[in-house]
């Protein structure tokens, strides 16, 4: 059910890109794009729905509610609510455009690997998903996955003459654009000490580069070409829209920030 | 600080989790998902599936294993080319090893393979000719010193085959080559229209090499200069192994059909249906032809296309099958079982499942 809905149609149209170009390697980075593009709508919202509530996180009376009632749990969500209603935001409405993306993600993330195929079985099945009105396999299989120096279905390392080793070129990259992509999209947050939001989300914009970075040094390369594509379409529709921080890259400009004295807003409001 | 603790070591367990489902779904840059290689060599059937497995071929005994644990850098899945004092198999970190008939154990190893190798090895001459999916065919003396390599523009998922003078090979570049035994050198290519996933084989006479395509053609290359001697359609993909017998050929096609050509015309004498498609290669009896369909059913037909016996193993067939000693063995994918031996009347003799 879930390949013939969603991996079957988007290998089709992966392979079909492919044969139009004969490069895999740009297959992989177009298809990418076509499929972010079409979900464009989905993600304004998600972006849209989350400045919102870190808008709303900033109001007077949401700041008062969290210190009300600290250690009241359930009190607490009631008046969360409450606000909701009357700012008008709705709390599924950054959730609902993520949860219809998952699916598409895992899709084209399943479809990139099952179309470099690298062992008989999978070339198998791939040729049994190949539509034959549509393509034809025995001009497609088997694809040429040599993309720049990298051979798509292995990990990549560049060699160069003056090094007795390879470089993973990749897995830098991937490593740098997912923290930039989190540093950028991450929307100003409290500068208090201890506030658990903001210890959570530095942990997040330290862990999930490392990790994303490990895959990439690990997966076959074309999944790391993904990741890297879909990290620089990621930042673009963010800076497309306005959203970037690009403060956040910048810790020590950040910091002195910090320490200058700030006006007093609500005495000169006075 | 508790919630704090708790929420922090909520989100490592999630990254964990990410990390997990996402490197198990690309299986690690090294994908498990393939058959097993089985290969006979007198009394010893070698089964690969992740390590190698020596058994013996009269009550399926364990003879040894080789490694003791499976390395998920080196998989071994390429059936192995078993001689009298060593069997070689490449394995999916690029390596190929020399592994001691005897004792199971390593004695060298050729490393110069860019990538996996996916196909089994040959002998011609006291050369060893190891295909690679980097696209080289390396060949070496018997003890694993490069003699000279031949390079395709793309990888090489088939063993070639020898005639002790000449070497047919088949690449995903979708050409066929002859080279010269002794250095490499290119004879002649010729394009087969699209790639190959069965190895050449030579006529009884050597004067032709047979190969069959995802084209969904059987081609018949005159060994000499390259030129097409016949082709024959058929209606589906043929991934299944053919083999001569008495001047015929055999080979099922994924459409589910086995047939009968002669060799020397490529006319079509039967072809019968089994009923689901035919992946692996077929092979030949005391009592006739043997063939097994990827929905499991191991089939005896004559030579002349009747059916003589069918049992099933419960479980998907891929690999070629293998005979020895009137027996054969059938390596079964997606089962806890992973060879099963069949006497030529159809009877089951013993099964092995690895750790029992």
């Amino acid at each position: 059910m879930w390949d013939a809905i969603v991996i079957t149609p988007f290998i089709n149209v992966l392979l079909f890109i492919y044969n139009l170009i004969g490069n895999f390697g740009v297959a992989i980075i177009l298809f990418t794009i076509v499929i972010r593009l079409i979900t464009y709508p989905l993600n304004a919202s998600q972006i849209k729905s989350s400045s919102a509530m870190a808008e709303m996180q900033k109001d007077k009376r949401w700041i008062e509610a969290q210190e009300k009632y600290k250690g009241d749990k359930d009190k607490l969500a009631q008046e969360q609510m409450k606000l909701y209603k009357e700012l008008g935001y709705n709390p599924f409405s950054s959730c609902l455009p993520t949860l219809i993306q998952f699916p598409i993600i895992i899709g084209l993330y399943q479809s990139i690997i099952r179309a470099m195929a690298t062992t008989p079985m999978d070339l198998l099945n791939l040729s049994r998903q190949i539509y034959s009105g549509f393509l034809k396999v025995e001009s497609i299989i088997p694809l040429n996955s040599q993309f720049l120096w990298m051979n798509l279905g292995e990990p990549e390392r560049l060699k160069l003459g003056f090094v007795n080793f390879g470089i993973p070129v990749l897995a830098i990259l991937v490593l740098i654009t997912s923290y930039m992509q989190s540093k950028l999209m991450q929307p100003p947050t409290s500068d208090k000490p201890g506030d658990q939001t903001a210890m959570m989300t530095n942990m997040m914009n330290i862990y999930m580069p490392f990790l994303m970075g490990y895959l990439a040094l690990t997966l076959a390369s074309g999944l790391a070409l993904y990741f890297l594509i879909s990290n620089v379409l990621s930042i673009v529709q963010y800076a497309i829209m306005g959203k970037l921080n690009w403060r956040n890259l910048l810790p020590k400009m950040k910091t002195q920030e910090k320490q200058l004295p700030k006006p007093d807003r609500s005495k000169a409001k006075k | 600080m508790k919630e704090s603790k708790r929420k922090y070591l909520l989100l490592v367990g999630m990254i964990i989790i990410a990390s997990l489902v996402l490197s198990g779904c690309a299986g690690g840059g090294v994908s498990m998902n393939n058959w097993p290689g089985v290969s006979v060599q007198g009394d010893t059937v070698y089964l690969s599936y992740q390590v190698i497995y020596a058994l013996r071929v009269s009550d399926g005994t364990l003879k040894w294993q080789y490694p003791e644990k499976a390395n998920a850098k080196n998989l071994l899945y390429s059936p192995v080319l078993a001689l009298d004092t060593q069997a070689l198999a490449g394995d999916y970190g690029g390596v190929l090893r020399s592994i001691n008939t005897n004792t199971g154990t390593q004695s060298w190893t050729f490393e110069q393979s860019k990538t996996r190798y996916i196909a089994s090895p040959i002998t011609a001459n006291d050369n060893i000719l190891a295909p690679s999916t980097d696209g080289d065919l390396y060949a070496m003396n018997m003890n694993g010193a490069l003699q000279w390599k031949f390079h395709t523009s793309a990888a090489i998922w088939v063993s070639p085959v020898s005639d002790g003078t000449s070497v047919y090979l088949a690449s995903m570049d979708k050409k066929l080559y002859a080279l010269q035994l002794k250095d490499g050198e290119k004879i002649w290519e010729m394009d087969m229209g699209a790639a190959a996933m069965t190895a050449p084989i030579l006529s009884e006479d050597g004067s032709l090499v047979y190969i069959t395509t995802l084209g969904n053609k059987v081609l018949a290359v005159n060994a000499a200069s390259g030129s097409l001697a016949w082709e024959y359609a058929t209606t589906d993909a043929v991934w299944s192994q053919p083999f001569l017998y008495e001047g015929k050929l055999f080979f099922g096609d994924n459409d589910g059909f086995v047939t009968s050509l002669d060799a020397a015309t490529g006319k079509k004498i039967w072809s019968t249906d089994m009923g689901s498609p035919v992946i692996s290669g077929g092979a030949i009896l005391s009592t006739g032809l043997v063939f097994a369909t990827e929905s499991g059913d191991v089939i005896s037909i004559s030579p002349e296309g009747s059916k003589l016996w069918t049992r099933s193993v419960e479980s998907q067939v891929y690999s070629n099958l293998v005979v020895s000693e009137d027996h054969v063995l059938v390596a079964l994918t997606k089962s806890s079982q992973l060879l099963a031996c069949f006497d030529a009347n159809g009877n089951q003799v013993w099964t092995f499942t690895p750790g029992k």
